[in-house]
């Protein structure tokens, strides 16, 4: 059975948007891409080796070569998780800095 | 007293939540470290230096000539990049809460020793290694950079600097 970029990358972008849930619009934008070329590397190395292109031997080696990118990928995608965590957290600070500090009558926040 | 037992629990959640806030700097949440020029400057040099390596590998295996692609006339590139990826290591690690990028960083480093390995190990048996199999670890290669590029601009982008 061939591997298809579209179903791969269906089922990561799935994954993905799961575990970012309502972040995941802005988060798509950003790491899209990157997902994308991660489906169409493991395409490439499956076609290779049933083309008889690439030995036993040298599939295993691109696999865990694949193994460290993918998991780059999911840092890159963690990592915009955060920043977008991180520009909720301020935009709440933001929304009651102006009655937090009035009420304490100094600039807290 | 009993007022005092009373109060304690609601003020508790208060006082964990001012803390938190107190201890962020300038009192705005900073999760990831902040966007830097110099490494994202030098991770796009590197990539280059890392395609051009890995090309001229894949370009001596496609000649088929054994003595052309084996390893001695590729160590010292191999020992260069490894020398750069040190470098942007340290910068990374030297920012904080910059954990995601330095492990990226070592993920780039780990691949390509497993091109070296392999590239050895053909050389050992006097074979020479597919171009296919060189021309995915490229592209692989290349993807790893990129996503460092692209939480390095994320961040910019995000935070608007």
């Amino acid at each position: 059975m061939h591997l298809d970029v579209a179903t791969l990358l269906e089922q990561m972008l799935a994954a993905a948007k799961g575990a970012l849930q309502d972040k995941w619009p802005k988060a798509q934008s950003l790491a899209g891409g990157s997902l994308k070329t991660l489906a169409g590397i493991l395409v490439d190395i499956e076609a290779d080796y049933a083309a008889g292109h690439i030995s036993q031997e040298e599939a295993e080696v691109l696999f865990d070569m694949y193994r460290n990118t993918a998991r780059s990928t999911l840092l890159t995608i963690e990592g915009i998780g955060l920043l977008l965590a991180e520009q909720a957290i301020n935009a709440a600070i933001a929304a009651v800095r102006t009655a937090v500090n009035s009420a304490l009558g100094f600039a807290l926040l | 007293m009993p007022a005092a037992r009373s109060l304690a629990p609601r003020l508790t959640p208060l006082l964990v939540i001012l803390s938190l806030v107190m201890a962020m700097s300038a009192c705005t949440a900073r999760l990831v470290a902040p966007y830097d020029e110099k490494l994202d400057a030098m991770t796009s040099s590197l990539q280059k230096a890392t395609d051009a390596h890995v090309t001229a590998v894949m370009d001596a295996a496609r000649s088929r000539d054994q003595a052309q692609f084996a390893y001695p006339n590729f160590q010292d590139g191999y020992a260069k990049l490894y020398l750069d990826l040190r470098a942007l290591k340290v910068r990374s690690a030297s920012l904080a809460d910059n954990q995601r990028t330095t492990e990226q960083v070592d993920l780039v480093a780990q691949t390509l020793e497993l091109l070296e390995i392999q590239h050895l190990r053909d050389t050992n048996r006097q074979v020479v290694a597919s171009p296919y199999m060189l021309e995915d670890t490229r592209d692989m290669l290349n993807a790893q950079y990129g996503n460092i590029l692209t939480l390095e601009l994320a961040k910019k982008e995000l935070r608007g600097n």
